[in-house]
């Protein structure tokens, strides 16, 4: 019985954050049409901006967190005005573009940071264990979940319970409409932009006290978040949070229960939802087909 | 799509455009005289690549299916001829090359019925899905392993039994153009044929062609079946040509490399893909000579650039740098012909 | 839409095409054989070619291979036996296509006479084909793949040895001298993972302990707490998932169970920068190695003072001190030959080498290729207010399937 919720804390700990890093590319696939390629960079860049702050400048963790964040948004809203703004309905270009801000990332990250892995950063007050069913558990990945949390519930509010959410949701559903209403969706999609590239930021900063940071992540957190799009959904976030959450727990527990089948897991559920619903568990049918 | 608003480099030349290819097939036969010997293994990678790509344009270009996961079929078909001739044992070339390429289209034909309930986003995320699915059984399964590392190694032309037992540089050579030449045809074939203008119509309003009683879903999977074949044949020459096949083949890697090949040399014309191939893989292969640890972030500048400023991909470009040219030219009285 | 274009300007259009196309490929090959051309001047030079991954995953790598090398040649004054020596550095990047088409630039356009590298196995099984075709002796780092070896023939030289040949004496360490009884192994799950892993755990039964649980974690892994959770209760906990980061995955286990003693597969799973950032719960963790700047010769003295006047650092990595052997590998062979660079000589040469590098004394097995020579098992100790790996053994390498001798 402990096992299996060490097991299920591990995967939802690993779910949420996923969870910060596929939202940023679900909203922005919803609202703007547009395939960013480059989200699992920002994480990327989230974390080693984070380290450096905290590793190099001797800032407080929670300060680098922060700028990490907002560093990441501001490389996201300059990317955006300038490049991927005027790519709306090419998805051709959008790879294009978006393939090559990847290689450019990963290219500098190696360039500033040395291709070496970096060890973690772990605040001090969570660098200890707590006691779960009598085994020690990380204190971090509670305070990751709880963070996690926090972020679902305040962006589900948004979503579900202000005039902005209703705003949003009404351009991911039909943008044209939408636009005839009156709502500003090139605004609103720059907003979205920076808020899913800040929340990719930050992702990177909390994800790497269990990830570890690595010039490769750009491109593997990258593929976690398309899965984690292709299961739960594109749009929406309670889409996000399942696809997410999905992964997380089918990582830690097929683990436990298939060892040698579970690198397949993953895959498996995402064809198994594709051939069932092919627009994912949540997702709403009109965002996810071009 | 807007491109065809634009002038295509077939329909500046008319007629004459078959005397350009003249031209071409006539410049590859005489390349190794000026290109020393080893870098045709570059013209062998670019066509291998190309094939890839082609097969990429055929479903984005013409079909409209955006695959991120072409690759998968590229490297079963260098997997099927390394496992034939490394395992198996059969070096014949009319066993072995055939195989190659109906491992492709087998594969495309079964997945293309799980990939073909989606469209747009979630076709791209599927067929990359697939490739890296491939990739992961590839680096465990023993099966496809020699030498106890992963993927299969010492690959080597087949044997086309007309007493050529031993292939060296330039037969290789000679013998990757003659693929590429009888590939482009076949893909232009396919392109003109009625299969390949439903495709075109069913990319730009799928509606409109099943209003008109057309079977939409059996004119893609039969478009998927086709690049995938087309594909493996692709991989069938970079095994043969590179000598060894790996997992990491298969995954986004060339799927993602081949997609910006056919973007950067405009979608929708076979000709692009293979422009674009020969415009990365000689960057690629300059760049990283020249700048040996920064040559992926010359290649996404390049491609930035080139999604940023270039409308329609480079054959578009061309075209219009040649209409535009041709038109000052006249108007200045430079030239009367 | 479309104008009707005047066949005239079609025609001029044609023309334009062929002759940009004709054009370029005379650029093509100015480009190509510039490379070549570069040391026409003296007939003598002797041409090595260094193949290193500069992109890809293994990145990092790569520019510290370079740095040694270069120093070590510094060292012998640029020259050997009245011969000037030219580097020839390039990419092996992260896929076998870049590799093969900088190895044949190397190799057929600049005209090498000795390939150091690749450093990736995979690529080395793909490449060894094309380099014993044109009879090119390579020498390289560890060889994470026997077979691959034993195929080349004896072209191919690694002064390092076999991965299981250094993973061996950890298990006899483990078992004969700690005393440890049961083990578990979590490693990365490809050939060289495998090989590692594998090393340990017949060097560990030798001496009489037992594996009761092995575990595979993919390459690239982002999470290992599923590994972790499942830990069996050992005595012994071995890692080695160099390249996921196995710095996070130790912050990780000590948040959870530990076990009595922490070992690692093989000692490049963690810098000494990296087990101090991980802090004094290192301390007493054990790996094997085949060289540690602590070690305690007067080649390695040398060693250490030369790195730290030219590249104000020690030579704290192990690919530093892997990738100055290579080069002395080389060197000394090409002044054994007198400067004669015909294959068959040098590849005796080099067999019959008997060297004193920094890591100590280093001859080859004629038969494979295969470096002998010592493995030193450390342990993380307290240096100040550092810490860092110490020597505190040594075992002669050896095919795990032969009695060690110690």
């Amino acid at each position: 019985m402990s096992s299996t919720i060490i097991s299920g804390l591990d995967g939802v700990s690993f779910g949420m954050v996923l969870f910060f890093v596929a939202v940023g590319l679900s909203l922005i696939m919803g609202v703007m049409r547009i395939l960013n390629l480059a989200h699992g960079a920002f994480y990327m860049l989230g974390g080693y901006v984070g380290w450096t702050l905290s590793v190099r400048a001797g800032a407080g963790f929670w300060m680098a967190l922060l700028a990490a964040g907002l560093s990441v948004a501001l490389v996201g809203v300059i990317a955006e005005k300038a490049v991927l703004r005027r790519m709306r309905g090419a998805l051709d270009n959008q790879v294009l573009a978006t393939l090559g801000l990847l290689y450019i990332a990963t290219n500098i990250v190696i360039w500033l940071w040395s291709g070496e892995p970096k060890a973690p950063v772990v605040p001090s007050p969570l660098n200890r264990s707590v006691q779960i069913s009598g085994q020690p558990y990380p204190l971090s990945r509670l305070v990751i979940i709880s963070a996690g949390v926090l972020v679902v519930g305040g962006a589900w509010w948004l979503e579900e319970h202000t005039i902005w959410g209703s705003r949003l949701r009404a351009g991911i559903d039909d943008r044209d409409i939408a636009m005839t209403l009156g709502v500003n969706v090139d605004r609103l999609s720059a907003v979205v932009f920076a808020m899913g590239s800040f929340l990719a930021g930050i992702g990177g900063m909390l994800g790497q006290i269990f990830t570890g940071l690595t010039p490769a992540q750009g491109t593997d957190m990258l593929l976690l978040a398309l899965i984690v799009v292709i299961i739960g959904g594109v749009g929406r976030i309670k889409a996000t949070v399942a696809g997410a959450l999905v992964v997380g727990i089918v990582n830690s527990f097929g683990y436990r229960l298939v060892p040698s089948l579970a690198p397949y897991l993953g895959y498996a559920v995402m064809i198994g939802v594709l051939i069932v619903r092919p627009s994912g568990i949540f997702g709403n049918v009109a965002a996810s087909s071009k | 799509m807007k491109k065809h608003a634009l002038p295509h480099l077939r329909q500046l030349l008319g007629y004459r455009a078959w005397q350009l290819g003249v031209l071409l097939v006539a410049g590859l036969v005489l390349l190794p005289a000026v290109v020393p010997t080893f870098d045709l293994y570059l013209v062998e990678e670019i066509i291998s690549l190309g094939l890839l790509a082609v097969s990429v344009d055929l479903m984005y270009g013409y079909a409209g299916l955006p695959s991120l996961g072409q690759a998968a079929y590229f490297g079963l078909g260098g997997y099927c001829v390394a496992l034939m001739m490394l395992k198996g044992g059969i070096t014949a070339a009319w066993i072995v090359v055939p195989a190659g390429i109906a491992s492709g289209a087998l594969a495309a034909a079964a997945f293309g019925l799980v990939a073909l309930r989606t469209r747009g986003f979630q076709f791209l995320l599927v067929t990359f899905a697939f490739g890296q699915l491939l990739a992961a059984v590839a680096i465990r399964w023993q099966v496809v392993q020699n030498f106890g590392t992963e993927g299969l190694v010492g690959v080597t032309m087949p044997n086309i039994g007309l007493g050529i037992y031993w292939w060296g540089n330039l037969s290789t050579y000679y013998g990757a153009c003659l693929v590429l030449v009888v590939s482009y045809a076949w893909a232009k074939a396919l392109a003109w044929s009625p299969l390949g203008h439903l495709a075109q119509g069913l990319r730009e309003n799928e509606a409109r062609m099943q209003a008109f009683g057309y079977n939409t879903w059996w004119c893609k999977y039969k478009i998927m079946i086709a690049a995938g074949g087309l594909a493996a044949l692709g991989g069938e020459l970079f095994a043969f040509t590179s000598g060894a096949i790996l997992p990491s083949d298969m995954d986004y890697t060339y799927s993602g490399l081949a997609f910006l090949m056919v973007v950067l040399g405009g979608a929708g014309t076979i000709d692009g893909a293979l422009l674009g191939a020969v415009v990365i893989i000689l960057l690629q292969h300059f760049v990283s000579l020249a700048a040996p640890a920064r040559w992926p972030l010359v290649l996404g500048v390049v491609f930035l650039g080139s999604a940023v400023a270039v409308r329609g991909g480079l054959t578009a470009g061309i075209a219009r740098a040649v209409s535009v040219g041709g038109r000052y030219a006249q108007n200045h009285g430079r030239w009367k012909f | 839409m479309m104008h009707r274009i005047s066949k005239h300007k079609r025609l001029s259009a044609a023309i334009a095409c062929a002759t940009l196309l004709t054009a370029g490929s005379p650029m093509l090959s100015a480009c190509a054989s510039q490379q070549g051309s570069a040391q026409q001047g003296s007939p003598a030079t002797i041409r090595i070619g260094v193949l290193v991954p500069l992109t890809g995953p293994l990145a990092f790598f790569g520019p510290p291979f370079v740095d040694a090398i270069k120093l070590r040649l510094k060292e012998a004054g640029g020259k050997v036996a009245g011969h000037r020596v030219h580097l020839y550095i390039s990419d092996e990047g992260g896929d076998l296509s870049t590799a093969l088409g900088n190895a044949r630039t190397l190799v057929q356009g600049d005209h090498v006479e000795i390939m150091i590298g690749p450093l990736n196995a995979a690529f080395m099984g793909g490449l060894m084909p094309f380099y014993v075709q044109h009879r090119i002796p390579v020498i390289s780092l560890l060889n994470e793949a026997t077979a691959v070896q034993r195929s080349a023939h004896g072209w191919l030289f690694t002064p390092q040895g076999s991965l299981e040949s250094v993973s061996y004496p950890l298990g006899l360490y483990a078992s004969q001298v700690l005393h440890l009884r049961t083990a578990t192994t979590l490693g990365a799950d490809f050939t060289g993972g495998h090989s590692i892993i594998g090393g340990f755990a017949a060097g560990f039964a030798h001496g009489g302990g037992r594996v009761v649980q092995e575990q595979w974690a993919p390459l690239g892994t982002t999470d290992f707490s599923q590994y972790l959770a499942q830990l069996a209760n050992a005595d012994l906990f071995v890692d080695w998932n160099a390249g996921s980061g196995d710095q996070a995955l130790v912050e990780e286990y000590f948040g959870r169970r530990t076990l009595r003693q922490l070992a690692f597969g093989y000692g490049d799973a963690l810098s000494e920068a990296e087990v101090t950032a991980l802090g004094p719960r290192m301390i007493g963790a054990i790996a094997p190695m085949v060289y540690t700047w602590r070690l305690n010769n007067s080649a390695n003295h040398a060693f250490v003072t030369a790195y730290r006047q030219v590249y104000h650092r020690a030579p704290i990595e192990e690919i530093d001190e892997g990738a100055y052997e290579a080069m002395t590998v080389a060197l000394a062979a090409l002044a054994a030959t007198h400067g004669n660079t015909d294959s068959a000589s040098i590849r005796t040469a080099i067999l019959r080498e008997k060297l004193n590098t920094p890591a100590g004394r280093v001859t080859f097995d004629r038969s494979t290729g295969f470096g002998i020579r010592q493995v030193y098992i450390l342990k993380v100790e307290r240096f100040g207010n550092q810490l860092g790996w110490q020597p505190i053994a040594a075992y002669m390498n050896t095919d795990p399937s032969t009695p060690p001798g110690d």
